[in-house]
């Protein structure tokens, strides 16, 4: 008994508010959750985008039992996961109370194939460190963690949330079809191709079929168009070409020597401190496209906005 | 990186250094300043190989007048080890001072580790390669294949002495397998250009044996100039290795075996006398003369040489009653039939070589000065009856050992004749046993012909006893602690299961049913909350069987089994290293495996547990030695006259140091982490425990001390998740683990430091 009220509860929570999370951060991607008990991974739910639906799934099927084997689990979701397009990461994370695994074969052989795959593993522990899963990360370039406590847990899980930055060239460039649908005028009746209901009011139309479906982002129950909204796909970008670290100008002589410092922040136009000036603050630098900023600005660029608006009006297409 | 000790330029061939390594080097050149023996602890883990290896050489150009430094293991793998550490530290010296730093290191083995003649080296054992080389190289054999070329030699021993003197290795560091493809390059006896080429090494790594040996060191060592450095790496066992060097056992086989020789070389003595009468009167003059004048047979024909270490013996000429070849057999089988007299015997006996003397002189008209000269006869002969399959004259060699040493030492043995294995009195297996009890007598030499031994290992607690077992003066006595960015070692003292009753392998305690659950509880319990591999020891063999077969009866050992793997340490080396092997697969690939052992098996001696390998090692028990053995009584009883040193104490020293041993298996670096239990309720006494190395000790915390099961688990489930997490290698300001060279410049003028 370390965790308290029961080590499969306290997972369960941080499970759950890892999926709403995760969902919220990322809304355009999939996921799917695989049980490991009695030496064999077991399917809970496929790869898909309701947060609802796999909760209810989880919150039904919550037991343990036996030994965990991590090459089933490893097989099994590399049977879902390599089905997922290239220009998708692919991911897995394991939350691991035991402390062994019990394999019918090689696991060696397993994570070499993730790897080949390119899915990412990383491995929250519950109990102690296990040299197979600090293998396993290692290979496959995920993060290993090990909770010491409750609070400890839930904060490694929720770390796993925001996905890893893309290499820009490693990404191969594909085209994706996608629909933007129009949200429903409030009275209306229509049939809800997702529920096979008639919904007043509310709903989104498939710009393709004119279907009806009830909540962004999904797929068309008609002609299988994926059906976002803008935001979403905002939301979902930012993480894949994260807005570089702006760093501090000192504001001494030598380094004005170099360069002009310019007078007003490129995002505000608000005056910035210059040495010798009556204005107080910090100023910083985009590394990307030099241009200074402001402190507020630099905090609502990173956590809000997440586009430089310097590197955006210089951006110089790409040949 | 390169700094200054006290005037000395030290190249180092990594960028930083451990404060450890410093103080070590630090010490370490007082002493060879001081031209004297030292004695030093550190615990493994810290480097200590490098830095012997980086400050002795250092020391070597700057002063040319030091000789070469030797280097003794225990292993071949530990050589190997030395030979790698060295190659780096070579390669980093000669970036910065030049080709001027070239030196020429080798690793030296026996036959089996450095043949390459095809056939030969395919042999099994040790001795049968010995012999095969010999049946090829021998001089005769190959004075006769020069007249009769069906006679086979060995083509690279001829390519070797074909070149004589001009068969030289370049410079440069070589371990065993280097020579081996030197040789076959060049086509030259990788043993014996080796053996060659010591004379003009700066380093020479080889065994503990060609030192301490004397049967050994007569041939290899003898050439070694008294300016020498001498380290003896892993030190920890080296009184037992001494007392072994100069410990015989003779058993009924070895003497039937010895009445087969005999035969045998009476045999060939009546072929001699009939076709070449010559060459027994010339050994016959030889005898005469003395054995100092044994130069005149061709080197390389000296195999063995002279177990009896005083001088005299050598410029003494033999004495007239076994110069005859006929004379000596004659003398060897009232030997024999006399020792097999006292060997029928069905009570155990024991008593000093003075009495075995007068015994010997009553009964069959032995003196003592004839007996002294008992190795060299034979060698003698065995020479001039050029006999090439020694491995068959074993048995009547070490009678003739038995027969020197009992001739030259009056003091410091004792001769044990038992008539039957205690385990199983009712078979009869006389051993009549010729046992040192001084480990100073093999060691002496050494102290005495070398200017500087280092004595150095992890485990040297309590370090005040060693000078006075070996009795020598060491000018500088150290022990080293360990710097660590974070508490990587959880030692814990356990003395009760969960039911608070007290746990112990004492005598009285250790069958009762609830030590043993208590026992199998909490490896149970333990395997349970550890990843990865759990190492076990026991006290003994017998008692690991005994309770491993209770705890199958009980159920644990099938509930263990649910949890890891479980595999054996036995007695049979083939099947332990198979056992190993799949401990290490079963930590590998996740299963967990738990491998059981025992204190003073090979395991526990040579094989590391470090990072997932052991994650906790369980002492179950204090490892005592069989008191009832009755070699050791007689080594309490002579320590005790001898050295004024208690039985109790010198039983605790030996019990604790092994238990040490044991559980530092598990850590072998300072990014490793393990913890260790010391189950037994005894270990919680303050003799006990102070007799603990200090970087144990300074770990082992009052709240770890006297805990119960539970408690335990509960310290290891926190130290398991605090060891999991992510932790900065270098150390804070605070407390510096790793110095770099403005470090050390910086220290050097804040002066004196230390």
């Amino acid at each position: 008994m370390d965790f308290r009220p029961s080590r499969l509860a306290v997972v369960a929570n941080c499970v759950e508010a890892f999926i709403r999370e995760f969902f919220d951060q990322n809304p355009l991607s999939h996921l799917g959750i695989i049980t490991i008990r009695n030496g064999i991974a077991s399917r809970l739910t496929d790869l898909s985008g309701s947060p609802e639906a796999h909760i209810k799934v989880l919150r039904g099927n919550l037991e343990c039992a036996g030994d965990a084997s991590i090459q089933n689990a490893l097989d099994l979701s590399r049977s879902f996961l390599c089905q997922v397009p290239t220009y998708g990461h692919r991911e897995v994370m394991l939350i691991f109370s035991a402390l062994g695994t019990c394999d019918p074969g090689d696991v060696l052989e397993s994570v070499r194939n993730c790897k080949e795959e390119n899915i990412r593993c990383s491995v929250v522990g519950v109990a102690a460190e296990i040299y197979i899963c600090k293998l396993l990360c290692e290979k496959t370039g995920g993060i290993y963690s090990v909770a010491m406590n409750e609070a400890h847990l839930k904060e490694l899980v929720l770390e796993h949330v925001a996905p890893p930055p893309a290499l820009a060239e490693a990404a191969v460039a594909s085209l994706v079809k996608m629909g933007f649908p129009q949200r429903g005028a409030e009275g209306t009746i229509a049939l809800c191709a997702c529920h096979r209901e008639v919904k007043i009011g509310g709903g989104y139309t498939c710009p393709r079929c004119k279907a009806r479906v009830c909540e962004l982002p999904t797929e068309c129950f008609i002609c299988g168009l994926t059906l976002v909204s803008s935001p979403h796909l905002a939301r979902s970008y930012h993480h894949l070409f994260p807005v570089p670290v702006f760093e501090e100008v000192p504001l001494d002589a030598k380094f004005s020597g170099i360069q002009e410092l310019s007078k007003v922040c490129y995002g505000c136009q608000q005056l910035l401190p210059l040495a010798g000036s009556k204005v107080t603050g910090v100023r910083l630098v985009c590394p990307r496209c030099n241009k200074h900023f402001c402190f507020d600005c630099d905090v609502y660029i990173h956590e809000s906005l997440h586009n430089c608006p310097g590197c955006e009006s210089f951006c110089e297409p790409q040949t | 990186m390169k700094f200054q000790i006290e005037g000395l330029t030290i190249y180092f061939p990594y960028e930083f250094i451990y404060p450890e390594q410093y103080q070590y080097m630090v010490e370490l050149k007082r002493a060879l300043d001081a031209k004297g023996h030292c004695l030093l602890e550190m615990p493994t883990g810290t480097g200590k190989t490098i830095t012997l290896l980086s400050l002795i050489t250092s020391y070597q150009l700057a002063t040319p007048s030091v000789g070469k430094l030797i280097y003794c293991t225990r292993t071949v793998h530990e050589m190997e080890k030395v030979l790698d550490e060295l190659r780096t530290l070579q390669a980093y010296q000669e970036k910065e001072i030049g080709k001027s730093a070239k030196i020429l290191a080798l690793g030296l083995s026996s036959r089996k580790n450095l043949c390459i003649h095809p056939k030969v080296s395919g042999e099994g054992s040790r001795e049968s390669v010995d012999a095969g080389c010999r049946k090829l190289t021998a001089s005769w054999v190959r004075a006769a294949a020069i007249e009769n070329p069906n006679i086979e030699t060995c083509p690279f021993y001829e390519n070797y002495e074909k070149k004589g003197a001009d068969a030289l290795l370049p410079p440069g560091v070589y371990t065993l397998h280097d020579l081996r493809v030197f040789g076959r390059e060049k086509g030259w006896c990788p043993y014996f250009l080796a053996r060659h080429m010591i004379q003009f090494a700066n380093v020479v790594v080889y065994n503990y044996q060609y030192l301490l040996d004397p049967k050994v060191s007569g041939i290899i060592s003898r050439e070694m100039e008294k300016e020498c450095i001498v380290v003896f790496d892993e030190a920890h066992n080296i009184d037992n290795v001494c007392i072994e060097a100069l410990s015989v056992n003779i058993r009924q086989q070895t003497l039937d075996g010895a009445t087969r020789n005999l035969n045998k070389l009476l045999q060939t003595i009546e072929r001699f006398k009939a076709t070449d009468a010559n060459r027994l009167r010339e050994e016959y003059n030889r005898l005469v003369e003395g054995l100092a004048q044994r130069g005149n047979l061709s080197a390389s024909d000296g195999w063995l040489a002279n177990p009896a270490l005083p001088d005299d013996i050598l410029r003494e000429a033999v004495p007239g009653n076994i110069r005859r070849a006929e004379h000596f057999v004659a003398f060897l089988r009232r030997l024999v039939q006399y020792l097999k007299g006292r060997l029928q015997t069905d009570k155990a006996e024991k008593e000093g070589p003075v009495s075995l003397l007068n015994s010997l002189n009553t009964s069959v008209g032995i003196d003592q000065k004839t007996l002294k000269f008992c190795y060299d006869r034979l060698n003698s002969l065995l020479l001039t009856l050029e006999i090439t399959d020694i491995d068959e004259f074993l048995h009547i060699q070490a009678v003739c050992d038995f027969a020197t040493l009992v001739g030259t030492y009056t003091r410091g043995f004792s001769i044990i004749i038992e008539p039957f294995d205690e385990r199983m009195p009712h078979i009869p297996d006389p051993l009549l046993q010729l046992s040192c009890l001084d480990a100073s007598l093999a060691i002496k030499p050494v102290f005495e012909r070398f200017q500087s031994v280092v004595i150095t290992s992890g485990t040297l607690s309590p370090i005040d006893l060693y000078p006075r077992l070996l009795n020598f003066n060491p000018v500088i006595i150290q022990s080293f602690a360990m710097t660590l960015t974070r508490d990587c070692l959880c030692p814990m003292v356990l003395t009760r299961g969960s039911d608070q009753l007290p746990i112990s392998t004492k005598f009285d305690m250790r069958s009762d049913p609830g030590v043993v659950r208590n026992y199998g509880r909490l490896l149970l319990e333990m395997v349970a909350t550890v990843p990865d591999g759990v190492v076990c020891f026991f006290v003994s063999y017998s008692y690991m069987d005994g309770i491993v077969n209770n705890w199958n009866e009980m159920g644990i050992l099938q509930e263990v089994m649910q949890h890891k793997l479980v595999f054996i340490e036995t007695q049979d080396v083939v099947e332990t290293t198979l056992a190993l092997d799949n401990y290490r697969r079963a930590c590998d690939c996740g299963r967990g495996a738990v491998f059981f052992s025992v204190a003073r098996g090979k395991v526990a001696e040579g094989i590391d547990f470090d990072r997932h390998y052991g994650r906790l090692v369980i002492m179950f028990g204090v490892p005592f030695q069989y008191t009832l053995s009755r070699i050791l009584i007689a080594r309490l009883e002579y320590l005790r006259e001898t050295f004024q040193i208690k039985e109790s104490d010198f039983l605790t020293f030996d019990a604790v140091r092994q238990a040490a041993q044991c559980v530092g298996r598990v850590i072998r670096s300072k990014a490793d982490y393990g913890m260790m239990i010391f189950a037994d309720k005894r270990y919680n006494r303050y003799d006990k425990r102070s007799k603990l190395p200090g970087w144990i000790l300074s770990h082992l915390r009052e709240a770890h001390l006297n805990l119960s099961t539970d408690m335990a688990l509960h310290i290891a489930r926190e130290f398991l998740r605090r060891m999991a997490q992510p932790y900065d290698k270098t150390g804070s300001a605070s407390k510096m683990t790793l110095l770099s060279q403005a470090d050390l410049e910086r220290m050097d003028k804040s002066a004196p430091v230390f």
